[in-house]
């Protein structure tokens, strides 16, 4: 079924829809999907007001010819205000960035979630869970507890689709209380039967976890996969990803490539995985043929050469009825196959003794 | 006193002589530590050290340190600061003066503090020392005055470590705001006078303007004269270097402010953001302000709300400067001086108005003043 937006966006829709049908590892056709984003965005620009005047500002005169035209709207400016293709009030989902209480927050209104869903199942599919079926450990909160966590929702769904567990709970976030005892058994359980794991969740709870088993360890059996995903937020301890790594693989017994980082954001609909089974080095990043990660000069926002480190901008063609077009404020690079995020942008250097006001963003409009 | 200031002439005058060796090398550090442009650092060394002139530094002589031995404590801020802070302890009677640099701007102090030792003036650097040390040290130094610039947590850091005994002025951050009424009349002058406040320095100064506060029928034609009159300045007054993380902080509020603005100018070295409410927006710096709309005073001032105690400059234009007249609230002691003059503050401040330890535990300030 198609969401209702006008003609023009419904045949679009449909478009995007056909692609992500073809699957993450089709090798799509750049030209013609080149040809579609930009249709998408000259849309949008009809759809949404916020989006038309992110265009004009920072095209000024220029017009746009090809894909590294396309402004990404910055991630900020989610914050700023509701940027949709649609009535706000036919929003079916909205996800919300995290951070603090007092943080102002990211939104990303969703007029349907079907090609949400879908967008996230082939990646995983072919990158996070090949084997098709495994027992489940997620290490977030549920739907129902996290309705606004577009990763509790991507886990639903993976948890839906390929989970081989059908009695038992595999959320393992409960009020905001990590479930340790019942994730011992659920390891114990896994182990014991040789079924392959999927311990999936946020990298502070990894954390949590790991520090509350203490000595305790597991052999999680051949073909599990763990995917630790976001950043700290302050949650837990902070470790660098190889003291991650070493420690998921001291705590799960599990090797470096049965560990694979998901790069996604809740401005998204679709992710980009690191891709062990193709043979890519750790760290490089496999985006579907639908979701363009670029690397930009910060000062000119055009592409930046090869192998030179830009800010990532996005174009995810998943993003239908909300904006293809995401500038993020994380450094990456272009590598041999994929490409490699190499952080966030360190800070604006303090501005002398001026205030950090906020740009108090929220219901600015 | 009298050779003291002698002195200080001296080495303000050396600085201000570009071609000789010390004024040029203060021209590179203006560049290379302090982010200016080349244009905008011979500014700042010829019109702000200018403002040294004997009558001007007699007028800050006190005493109010005589015989006392004073630690500064220099932060990130506007390139001529080290200058300012280590001429005011000399002229306010300080027996010696013991500086600890910024790291943003170590060679420009260091440059300073050797050619006043070299003119006999009590001043010494400190390098060495991380600040935990130095702060820790400095009673048994000798030391019985503290005067430290940072942001308001780092001087309660600072304030907690310090030993009992000492005194201590802390000079937190602050923030500008520019206020233009008066009818049609003054949209273009009063757009050439806030774009000067906003282009000196960047916006890197407590003094410069974050958003500016315009009468509400004559915001969009005073929008798209600021981002005229910007444009205007960017030959005269050319933006500094931005370095990644500045760009992309720019971005992200250009791109948040266009996404919700009536209308947004952008060049490449400015953005003004025309607003429908009145709120006061931070700015990310590097020519970067919000145009709101005002309706009245009492409006004005509750839109900056829990922040009017860290205002620390106001720059009007079209209305009478007297606290009075403008509405102000108690809460707020800025600087008030006509728009064009918000970065030209008499020489000894007052660029932080608020108490010395206003922002830092009472305890704190009870058990050590």
């Amino acid at each position: 079924m198609t969401p209702p937006l006008d003609p023009a966006g419904q045949k679009l829709w449909k478009r995007v829809q056909a692609l992500v049908d073809r699957g993450a590892e089709a090798s799509g056709d750049a030209t013609s999907i080149g040809a579609l984003a930009l249709e998408l965005f000259a849309w949008q620009r009809t759809q949404c007001r916020s989006i038309d005047r992110v265009a004009r500002v920072f095209l000024g005169a220029r017009t746009v010819q090809d894909l590294d035209d396309i402004p990404g709207v910055p991630t900020d400016a989610f914050k700023a205000t509701r940027i949709c293709c649609f009535e706000e009030h036919r929003a079916v989902r909205i996800f919300r960035t995290s951070g603090t209480t007092l943080d102002v927050k990211g939104e990303h209104l969703l007029l349907d979630t079907t090609l949400y869903a879908k967008a996230a199942l082939e990646s995983a599919r072919l990158h996070l869970l090949p084997l098709g079926a495994y027992r489940f450990i997620l290490l977030a909160g549920n739907e129902s507890e996290a309705p606004e966590s577009s990763l509790s929702f991507m886990l639903a769904r993976f948890a839906e689709r390929f989970a081989c567990q059908s009695d038992s709970n595999p959320w393992m976030v409960r009020k905001g209380e990590l479930a340790v005892d019942r994730c011992k058994r659920a390891f114990e359980d896994a182990e014991r039967d040789g079924s392959p794991v999927a311990l999936l969740g946020a990298t502070f709870a990894f954390v949590h976890l790991a520090d509350a088993l203490g000595d305790w360890r597991v052999q999680l059996p051949k073909g599990s996969v763990v995917m630790p995903t976001g950043g700290f937020k302050g949650r837990s301890r902070e470790l660098s990803p190889a003291e991650l790594f070493q420690l998921i693989g001291r705590q799960f017994g599990v090797p470096r490539t049965a560990i694979v980082q998901e790069y996604g954001m809740t401005e998204l609909s679709s992710q980009a995985y690191e891709a062990h089974a193709l043979g890519l080095p750790a760290g490089v990043y496999v985006a579907p043929p639908w979701m363009m990660v670029t690397p930009m000069d910060p000062n000119t926002l055009r592409p930046v050469p090869l192998e030179t480190p830009g800010i990532l901008r996005i174009i995810d063609l998943a993003n239908v009825s909300s904006c293809i077009a995401i500038q993020t404020a994380d450094l990456g690079v272009t590598r041999a196959g994929g490409f490699e995020v190499l952080g966030r942008v360190p800070g604006a250097t303090p501005r002398g003794c001026a205030r950090a006001l906020d740009a108090v963003l929220s219901g600015v409009t | 006193m009298e050779d003291r200031l002698r002195a200080v002439l001296d080495v303000v005058e050396d600085l201000q002589e570009i071609r000789g060796p010390m004024g040029a090398q203060a021209l590179d550090l203006f560049e290379s530590e302090g982010g200016l442009s080349e244009p905008m650092a011979r500014w700042a060394l010829s019109t702000v050290c200018g403002r040294y002139t004997p009558e001007a530094l007699r007028g800050c002589i006190r005493t109010d340190l005589s015989g006392g031995v004073a630690a500064l404590m220099l932060a990130r801020s506007v390139p001529t600061a080290p200058l300012r802070a280590l001429v005011l302890l000399l002229l306010r009677g300080a027996r010696a003066v013991w500086a600890r640099p910024s790291r943003s701007q170590p060679s420009f102090t260091r440059l300073l503090i050797q050619a006043m030792s070299k003119r006999g003036l009590p001043v010494h650097l400190v390098e060495a020392l991380e600040p935990t040390q130095f702060l820790r040290g400095a009673g048994s130094n000798g030391v019985t005055h503290l005067v430290a610039y940072g942001n308001d947590d780092t001087l309660a850091a600072m304030a907690q470590l310090l030993p009992r005994g000492v005194r201590m002025e802390g000079h937190g951050h602050g923030f500008g705001l520019g206020l233009v009424v008066g009818g049609a009349r003054i949209v273009e002058e009063g757009a050439a006078r806030v774009a000067r406040d906003v282009a000196l320095y960047d916006q890197h100064g407590c003094l410069s303007p974050q958003t500016v506060l315009v009468e509400a029928a004559h915001a969009p034609g005073f929008a798209r004269a600021l981002a005229n009159a910007l444009k205007a300045l960017e030959d005269e007054l050319p933006r500094g270097p931005v370095d990644a993380g500045r760009a992309v902080a720019i971005h992200q509020w250009q791109g948040a402010m266009a996404a919700v603005a009536e209308e947004f100018h952008r060049g490449p070295t400015y953005g003004v953001a025309l607003l429908e409410h009145t709120r006061i927006i931070g700015s990310p710096g590097g020519r970067n302000i919000a145009v709101v709309p005002m309706k009245s005073w009492e409006k004005a001032w509750s839109a900056v709300g829990s922040e009017l105690s860290a205002l620390t400059c106001l720059g009007v234009h079209g209305a009478p400067l007297e606290r009075q007249a403008l509405g102000l609230p108690l809460a707020a002691q800025p600087r008030v001086v006509q728009a064009g003059f918000m970065q030209d503050p008499p020489l000894d401040g007052p660029e932080d108005p608020r108490p010395a330890l206003g922002n830092q535990p009472a305890s704190v300030a009870r058990g050590d003043w």
